[in-house]
């Protein structure tokens, strides 16, 4: 469960190298569910500082790789989002509950937060 | 693994973002399915516990009163990290009833006991 945003603070950063992680240690990450700021992970950079990696990219090209969903919380979406960019997540982000992570959170063995 | 009992770590202060809701939305999805809730507020989150404050003067939601709600829905219990206030303080942290304040080795022994612990 991603919270930050990939400019408050670095959690963000660290949340995509220890699934990139977990991935290569030939473990599976059932899900990765975006909350609060974590939402705007899917935004891209306008114009990323030189070394710094562009999450928005990132994310679905670990996600692609392993199967892995991108889930954003519909409500915090629609507090942060503008309506016309809900409708056009770039993919494989997709809208997905509260309801879908509490699921995620019992079939999982484990549920890291960030 | 049944989710049956939810810990959530509650480490912000009040309205460090503006809508002051995350937090309690996945509390309130929790709570509506009948998970029973174990909320440790620790660090800043103690700060969320502090009763009568009127956030509308500042133009913000009521959203603290969210937390005093979800007892309506599920079993909640609730917990304050010590130390943190000035004792005066604590004795304002009236927010939910039967809150208790624990150190973090208290603390650490009740999340154990969750089925899953969240840190929002």
């Amino acid at each position: 469960m991603v919270n930050e945003s990939p400019w408050g603070s670095t959690l963000a950063n660290t949340a995509l190298r220890c699934a990139q992680a977990v991935l290569a240690g030939g473990h599976e990450v059932l899900a990765v569910f975006f909350q609060g700021e974590g939402v705007y992970n899917a935004l891209s950079d306008g114009q990323a500082d030189p070394g710094a990696l562009d999450l928005a990219r990132a994310w679905p090209e670990t996600a692609r790789a392993a199967a892995c969903p991108l889930l954003l919380c519909s409500s915090a979406c629609a507090r942060r989002l503008p309506g016309s960019l809900q409708s056009v997540l770039p993919e494989p982000f997709r809208l997905a509950g509260l309801g879908e992570l509490l699921d995620l959170m019992e079939r999982a063995d484990r549920v890291v937060s960030f | 693994m049944a989710l049956r009992r939810l810990g959530l770590l509650v480490r912000q202060a009040p309205w460090c973002g503006r809508s002051g809701r995350d937090q309690l939305d996945l509390a309130t999805a929790a709570a509506a399915l009948e998970i029973e809730l174990e909320l440790f507020f620790i660090g800043d989150g103690v700060l969320q516990l502090l009763d009568q404050r009127e956030p509308q003067a500042a133009q913000l939601p009521s959203t603290h009163l969210g937390w005093r709600a979800l007892s309506e829905l599920t079993r909640v219990r609730a917990w304050a990290q010590s130390g943190i206030v000035p004792a005066p303080l604590e004795a304002e942290a009236r927010l939910l009833p039967d809150l208790k304040f624990l150190d973090a080795t208290d603390m650490q022994v009740l999340q154990a006991q969750c089925d899953r612990l969240l840190v929002l």
